[in-house]
């Protein structure tokens, strides 16, 4: 009798313990599984199952990406600790685990500093950004819809979701920087990497709404990003087919910026066209520069010459 | 000990012919610049002849001369104190490019006898930095005395038994400098407002002046103190006063263009990657000549950053033959651990560096951001080496750091950089960086061009087109980082960090950063050209791509312009570890071949592990104490 109430208390016990075990990570580090749709959460938990199989070491790496975070974050240099790099090197089959981490279930902060903390959440969503693999988006529209409150953590998801370039990713990032707010800037940010004709003309579009000076920099600022001549040139970006169109809208908003403002944002734009690097450039600048004066076509004269010494056209 | 020192000449005055006199009148001569004089009465002068000063010269015997107080220090800069030399009077209550009297702040420790630690617990970080032979009212031997420029009066062997003189210092220059009077045997410090008797006015007194600080802002002290010393004649019925204007020096920066004297790296024990990278570094050093060779350094926390927790400077006087007396300076950097510590590394400044002409300082503010931390690394503050520009002349060239008006070093740092004034702060932006440090794209080496040295930049441009070329020459799958691998902390597995040249040019994030890397540096340049006037043939461009962190950039291949000057002829560059085409690593090759072109021997350290791959190449684990020039005329700046 007592070997049997004993036996049932041990299991209860251990059943207890699975279930606070479970309790405790029952959520990913930025969302819990039920922020997600229930077919994405279903189609990402069999992704990771799937991955659990066939990379189970790679659950391990990730895994001892806190060890790494709280390393760094009593070694650090910089600004903040990183460990973008220890993640971003880990290769595509590091993304499953890396989603189970985010999405589905990891330890929570417990010891942690925060700085650790910080350095293992952007680390994360920076390296599952440069992975650009569609299956994570149902993730990352996630946080980003969410709004984590810090500034890093946003950029680095609306990042991470503007380098899949998909329409929807687009479109996400385009609707949420419509709204003013603490969040604008980090979306703002985002949308540099997304590099598709929707998202330069949305950009675009932000500059006719006389935004302040802080927010018109960062948006000439992703417009120069969105129309990068070298981001152009590697496949995965290119492979939209929207280059021209895209490069040729970031170009001209640009230069539109430049006219309009002045002081830092002019400044931006100066540098958004050296990136941007588009042919006609020249051509636009000449167009504008017939009806400029004084202070105005100093400068248009000024910006001509350096795109003429265009570094990345050396 | 005190005692009176003899290496100052002090030529002894022929007071008969030398001092200069007011007229028998009693007129002052003001505004020209010589003693004030107030004859009351008594014995007329027997109308000598006037000096070139205007006054009238001295007449002895107690018959009744008329004594002008006459104190000089050696305000024609020539390293002793003449009275026979007019120069030496003349105008000595002003400072200018021509003339004045120079002292240094006696911050160093020539006993080396401040303390490092108390009931065996290392000092807390003000107290630490507190010690120094100014900050008693004694002068700490020898060689101290040394440290302290000198004054003397001319002696007035007439003076009456109720005559008395007194020293006084201007504000605020008081609270920042201390006299001495020799009395005895040796140096005793003047209390302020103390009389002089009359005895040693009948002899001359001699003093010593010690600077209590460096000036810290200029705004509040600007170096300069008026000494003024007045007598009262008593029953001789005549009184008057003589003012010296002296300046602080002020604390210069080195630059790439002096010598290496020593390379200092820290010493990481049972590190094999520590151990790589000294030796690499040793072997360079000892090629280059440097004369104290490489120095290891123990931080108590195994700081590896040695650029960023200590800058190197020095403080000059002349002093007799045409020589100048030197303390070298070592700043600790403002880096804090917490509100309430600052970067440990920065106590080697104190507890390793400071002592015998070497003097320790720091400066920071209590509450600093801890995102702009970074900027106050030393790998962010650098100087340009001297130039002429646009009507400007630089002699000792100019600090440059990374700073905008949003995103900026130390306030109180900076203010005490500017405040030397000699090295005229230019700053760009390096907010675009991860690390922001001014020494990641740009640094200066010796040139056979009429400028004498050129500014070596990052040219991710060049790196993305040796690249294309390579792989449109069929190399595209030759890799780079070979046997590198990527950080994994507590023994985990290294992650292998090679990639083929296509492999690179596909990387999105990697050729969207350098190409916004390559336009930040062109920004960064378009101030070097406008403030140095520094043109293309000037430029050596060193070729290497960006990656991105945070959403800013960091060094993706490694940063080979951030690498240590050893002298003239010789660098120390990260090993780039590029692609292998025909048996030569073709960053490697351009780097070795660009810097030929200037007789510059480039030598590659291995420095992955340890610090590229933690945001850091060979200059920011490295620093320099570098030669102090022959004759450091910062007087002649007009500065």
């Amino acid at each position: 009798m007592k070997s049997s109430i004993m036996a049932t208390g041990i299991v209860v016990l251990g059943l207890g313990l699975c279930a606070f075990a479970s309790d405790a990570w029952a959520a990913g580090i930025m969302l819990q599984t039920v922020d997600l749709a229930p077919p994405a959460r279903a189609s990402l938990l069999s992704d990771i199952q799937q991955a659990r199989a066939k990379h189970p070491s790679s659950f391990s790496d990730v895994s001892h990406a806190r060890a790494v975070a709280e390393e760094a974050a009593k070694n650090y240099r910089g600004r903040y600790p990183s460990i973008a790099g220890y993640l971003k090197n880990l290769g595509p089959a590091a993304l499953m685990p890396m989603l189970e981490v985010l999405a589905v279930k990891a330890p929570p902060q417990g010891a942690m500093t925060d700085a650790a903390w910080r350095a293992l959440r952007v680390g994360l969503l920076e390296a599952v950004g440069s992975l650009r693999d569609p299956r994570a988006e149902p993730v990352l529209r996630a946080i980003v819809v969410q709004k984590p409150a810090d500034e890093h953590e946003l950029r680095a998801a609306a990042e991470a979701l503007g380098r899949l370039g998909t329409d929807s990713a687009a479109a996400t990032l385009i609707a949420l920087a419509r709204n003013a707010g603490p969040h604008q800037h980090a979306v703002v940010n985002g949308m540099g990497d997304c590099r598709r004709h929707k998202v330069a003309q949305a950009l675009s579009a932000m500059l006719d709404q006389h935004p302040s000076q802080e927010l018109a920099q960062g948006v000439v600022r992703s417009l120069g990003s969105v129309g990068n001549a070298w981001a152009w040139k590697t496949p995965v970006v290119a492979s939209s087919g929207e280059e021209q169109a895209t490069r040729m809208l970031a170009g001209k908003a640009a230069l539109k910026a430049f006219v309009t403002f002045e002081g830092a944002v002019r400044a931006e734009a100066q540098k958004a066209l050296l990136v941007i690097a588009h042919p006609d450039a020249a051509a636009w600048i000449a167009a504008e520069r017939k009806q400029a004066q004084g202070e105005l076509g100093n400068a248009l004269d000024s910006l001509a010459g350096k795109l003429q010494s265009n570094p990345l056209l050396r | 000990m005190k005692r009176r020192d003899r290496s100052l000449l002090v030529i002894p005055s022929l007071v008969l012919a030398a001092t200069t006199f007011a007229a028998c009148s009693g007129d002052d001569e003001s505004a020209s610049g010589t003693p004030q004089v107030e004859a009351t009465g008594g014995a007329s002068g027997d109308g000598g002849q006037d000096d070139a000063a205007g006054g009238t010269d001295a007449v002895g015997g107690a018959g009744g001369s008329t004594f002008v107080p006459d104190l000089r220090a050696d305000s024609n800069r020539n390293g002793t104190i003449d009275f026979d030399d007019p120069t030496e009077d003349d105008n000595e209550e002003t400072w200018d490019a021509t003339r004045g009297a120079i002292f240094l702040a006696n911050i160093d420790d020539d006993l080396m006898a401040c303390p490092k630690q108390v009931n065996g617990k290392p000092l807390p970080d003000a107290q630490l930095a507190a010690c120094n032979d100014a900050a008693d009212e004694v002068i700490n031997g020898d060689d101290d005395l040394q440290d302290l420029a000198r004054l003397r009066t001319a002696p007035w062997e007439q003076a009456p038994n109720d005559a008395v003189g007194t020293l006084s210092l201007s504000t605020p220059g008081a609270d920042y400098a201390r006299l001495f009077i020799l009395r005895g045997a040796g140096f005793e410090m003047l209390t302020p407002g103390e009389s002089i008797p009359a005895s040693e006015l009948r002899a001359g007194i001699e003093l010593a002046i010690e600077g209590k600080d460096v000036v810290r802002d200029d705004a509040i002290w600007d170096g300069f103190v008026d000494v003024t010393f007045t007598v009262d004649g008593g029953s001789s019925g005549q009184s008057g006063s003589d003012v010296i204007r002296l300046r602080l020096a002020p604390v210069l920066l080195s630059h790439h263009l002096q010598p290496a004297e020593a390379i200092y790296v820290t010493t990481i024990g049972g590190d094999p990657d520590s151990a790589a990278f000294r030796s690499d570094l040793s072997a360079a050093v000892s090629a280059a000549g440097v004369p104290e060779g490489l120095k290891g350094l123990y931080p108590s926390d195994y700081d590896q950053w040695t650029q960023d927790f200590f800058e190197t400077g020095y403080m000059t006087m002349p002093a007799p033959g045409g020589g100048q007396h030197v303390i070298t300076v070592f700043i600790r950097s403002a880096n804090q651990e917490s509100a309430t510590l600052l970067r440990v590394g920065g106590r080697l400044v104190f507890e390793h560096f400071r002592g015998k002409n070497v003097a320790g300082l720091q400066q920071f503010l209590a509450v600093q951001s801890e995102e702009m931390d970074t900027l106050d690394s030393f790998g962010n503050t650098e100087t340009i080496p001297p130039y002429e520009h646009a009507g400007e002349a630089y002699p000792f060239g100019r600090i440059i750091r990374g700073s905008t008006t949003s995103y900026y070093p130390d306030r109180s740092v900076t203010t005490l950089l500017t405040s030397q004034r000699m090295q005229p702060m230019l700053t760009v932006d390096t907010s675009w960086l991860w690390v922001s440090h001014i020494d990641e794209t740009l640094t200066y080496v010796k040139a056979d061009n009429a400028r004498g040295w050129a500014l070596v930049v990052n040219d991710p441009a060049l790196a993305r087109s040796m690249l294309e070329q390579a792989s449109q020459q069929g190399h595209g799958n030759v890799p780079m980082f070979v046997g590198k691998s990527w950080y994994a902390e507590n023994s985990w597995k290294e992650i292998p960090a090679e990639v083929t040249i296509d492999q690179v040019l596909a990387n999105a994030d990697v050729m969207a950063q350098s190409a916004q890397a390559a336009i930040e540096i062109d920004a960064q340049l378009d101030v070097l050209r406008n403030e140095v006037g520094i043109t293309d043939s000037e430029i050596i461009r060193v070729p290497f791509l960006h990656d991105e962190v945070y959403g800013y950039s960091i060094a993706y291949q490694p940063g080979t312009v951030n690498g240590t000057v050893l002298s003239d002829t010789h660098f120390a560059a990260p090993d780039p570890h590029g692609p292998v085409i025909a048996g030569k690593d073709i960053f490697k090759e351009q780097m070795t071949e660009t810097f030929s072109a200037h007789g510059i021997t480039v030598h590659f350290i291995e420095d992955w592990n340890l610090y590229h791959r933690l945001d850091g190449e060979v200059h920011c684990g490295s620093n320099a104490k570098r030669a102090v020039p022959a004759i450091a005329r910062w007087w002649e700046t007009g500065r």
